[in-house]
């Protein structure tokens, strides 16, 4: 099993893509933990007279003698690396406090989704029969939704903030974790080893949870990774629709949609936050990309 | 044949009734009452429950969905609150709307991915097969609605080339639509795009291996002939699937896509009946696009039985319907 992780763990680190998918995901993670320490200014802090600044405000660049160009800051404007908003909240500061609830909405409602996903997944395939269709139409059911629409619903329904973000997203990922873990499961309760721990007597629920999960766990991993990228897509989606986070707490899709009305005068506070979204979701999906291919080299001769 | 279609139009009568139990259970925990809504901040407390009883909001809830299921069963999806029209002819007032803009997303998706997922494929591994695979990755990764505001940045604001909301109107020419139609169907098509040419090229490398295209090029067949003839074919059946879950992801993207150009679609309507809390109007419009979705999906599923005679249709009955 050892060498097996290791194996896997080389090809992962072989794959260019990867590597710099997973610097992406490591970075964002760094930036979250450390956002306090990074961000320049409080992210909620209004400064009307600074407001809607330019990128690079405050930056000054001199030509001094020989040595080329230096950095100095000569009067005591503030420095706005990348623009101020419409409140003149630094765009910096708010972007980098944005990354929590993305990484925070992403990894936990992949968590309880995935998990609640994954159990359903497991039950339907393991005994089959009517309880695998009652659960596989309800499943059904909340798959024929087009997501956005049942997330847009689920937040009406529930009213904005953090917490109901992540149970509308919860709850859209659940029939797609059901769904792969039911078809792995129906694959692998039929292996000769589930068959040997039921005729040494191991109970159903010992069998689901340490014989057949453990081999529903390649593409349960690789499903998660892409998984999280959609999560934070829909987050970021739903805080643009204004059904996210509470303002004046910053979420990338509510910088957005902030931005969405300056987009003639101001367009850096639309591109900068927009970037931020779709580095992310790249960093996760070039991850999840080679971690596949990396778990099942069959895929890629 | 017959029989399997039937069998899988049985098969979505649960599938169905479950999403109404959804729809219904969700709208009716919207909070905020629809009645009070309809009448303003005006209407005197009598009137407001004089409303409530003529809604039937006063009833038990499963009197309510009792009703509510039966108004399904005769196609009537009930009067919208908020503009006391029929939710049916609002929906179909824009329903076309949000048509036009999929299939030309679909379109302009087909026609730039088909083509690079099958160079790529032929070229594995060359720079353009990387390349190209990068960018569908970094177009799987895109959000839809900031690529709209990007697209209006650049083509609207700096260049002013193309209008930027709304669908113009056909009285100016069929010019006027198609010159509102171009960014909003761009940004639509962007992840479908995406997703085809990683599956177009998944699915001829799988082809190309086969044995039938060695004895192809064997028999001296151009290569020309043999990506277009032999293996085309072959690797359009994986893509068809993926065509059936792109509607679902192509309706989310259009609600979406229509908030940012103002498109008179179906998403904007339910949008909007969302802020209004005219949930008449959401659970006609929500339970009207799960059943497209649907019925598009088992069109889907039959096509993919037509096109691959290995599968046998009497046994993929069970199978989960959506996909």
């Amino acid at each position: 099993m050892g060498l097996k992780k290791n194996m896997v763990l080389q090809r992962l680190l072989k794959n260019k893509l990867a590597v710099i998918g997973l610097v992406i995901v490591v970075i964002n993670i760094l930036v979250a933990l450390l956002a306090p320490k990074l961000a320049p200014y409080d992210p909620t802090h209004m400064d009307l007279a600074n407001s809607l600044q330019e990128p690079g405000t405050g930056i000054h660049f001199f030509h001094t003698d020989d040595t080329g160009f230096h950095l100095i800051k000569i009067d005591d404007t503030e420095i706005h690396l990348l623009g101020t908003d419409d409140f003149g909240r630094d765009l910096l500061s708010r972007i980098v406090y944005g990354s929590r609830v993305s990484l925070l909405v992403g990894f936990v409602s992949i968590l309880i989704g995935g998990t609640l996903g994954t159990v359903l997944g497991l039950i339907a395939g393991f005994y089959g029969g009517k309880i695998d269709s009652v659960i596989m139409r309800f499943m059904d059911g909340l798959f024929a939704f087009p997501y956005v629409l049942l997330a847009i619903t689920l937040m009406t329904a529930l009213g904005t903030g953090l917490h109901n973000i992540i149970i509308a997203v919860s709850i859209i990922n659940i029939p797609g974790f059901a769904r792969i873990v039911r078809g792995e499961t129906l694959v692998v309760k039929e292996l000769d080893y589930v068959e040997a721990a039921r005729s040494l007597g191991a109970k159903n629920r010992r069998l689901i949870f340490w014989h057949i999960l453990p081999n529903c766990m390649a593409p349960l991993i690789v499903y998660a990774t892409m998984g999280i990228a959609g999560a934070i897509l829909s987050e970021a989606a739903l805080s643009f629709l204004g059904l996210g986070i509470k303002p004046p707490d910053p979420s990338w899709g509510s910088i957005l949609k902030d931005g969405q009305e300056y987009l003639a005068v101001a367009p850096h506070i639309t591109t900068f936050s927009g970037l931020s979204i779709l580095f992310t979701v790249l960093g996760f999906n070039l991850f999840g990309d080679g971690l596949r291919d990396a778990l099942d080299p069959r895929l890629k001769q | 044949m017959l029989k399997y279609i039937i069998k899988r139009i049985i098969g979505l009568i649960p599938v169905l009734f479950c999403v109404s139990v959804v729809v219904f259970v969700i709208t009716r925990v919207i909070p905020g009452d629809p009645a009070a809504v309809m009448l303003g901040p005006q209407a005197t407390n009598e009137a407001v429950e004089a409303l409530r009883i003529k809604l039937g909001l006063r009833d038990p809830l499963l009197v309510q969905y009792g009703r509510f299921l039966m108004q399904l069963l005769r196609g009537d999806l009930g009067t919208s609150i908020a503009y006391n029209q029929p939710v049916l002819d609002l929906i179909l007032d824009t329903f076309p709307n949000t048509v036009l803009l999929a299939a030309s997303s679909l379109l302009i998706a087909t026609i730039v991915a088909l083509p690079i997922g099958i160079l790529s494929a032929v070229k594995q591994y060359s720079i353009f097969d990387y390349l190209s695979m990068t960018f569908a990755l970094v177009g799987v990764s895109m959000p839809v609605y900031w690529l709209g505001l990007m697209l209006v940045l650049l083509f609207s604001i700096k260049l002013q080339l193309l209008p930027s909301i709304g669908m113009g109107s056909l009285s100016n020419g069929l010019g006027d639509i198609l010159s509102h139609l171009i960014l909003p169907s761009i940004a639509l098509a962007t992840i479908p795009m995406a997703n085809f040419a990683r599956i177009t090229r998944s699915s001829m490398l799988e082809v190309v291996r086969q044995d039938y295209i060695r004895t192809a090029r064997a028999k001296g067949l151009s290569e020309w002939k043999v990506i277009i003839k032999h293996s085309l074919k072959n690797a359009m059946v994986p893509l068809l699937t993926v065509m059936g879950m792109q509607i679902s992801m192509m309706l989310s993207g259009a609600v979406l896509t229509e908030t940012i150009f103002a498109w008179p679609g179906m998403g904007r309507l339910v949008v909007d009946a969302i802020e209004k809390r005219d949930f008449i109007m959401v659970q006609g419009s929500v339970m009207f696009l799960a059943f497209i979705f649907v019925f598009v999906n088992l069109c889907v599923d039959v096509l993919y039985v037509l096109v691959n005679p290995r599968i046998s249709y009497d046994n993929k009955g069970g199978d989960s319907s959506g996909a």
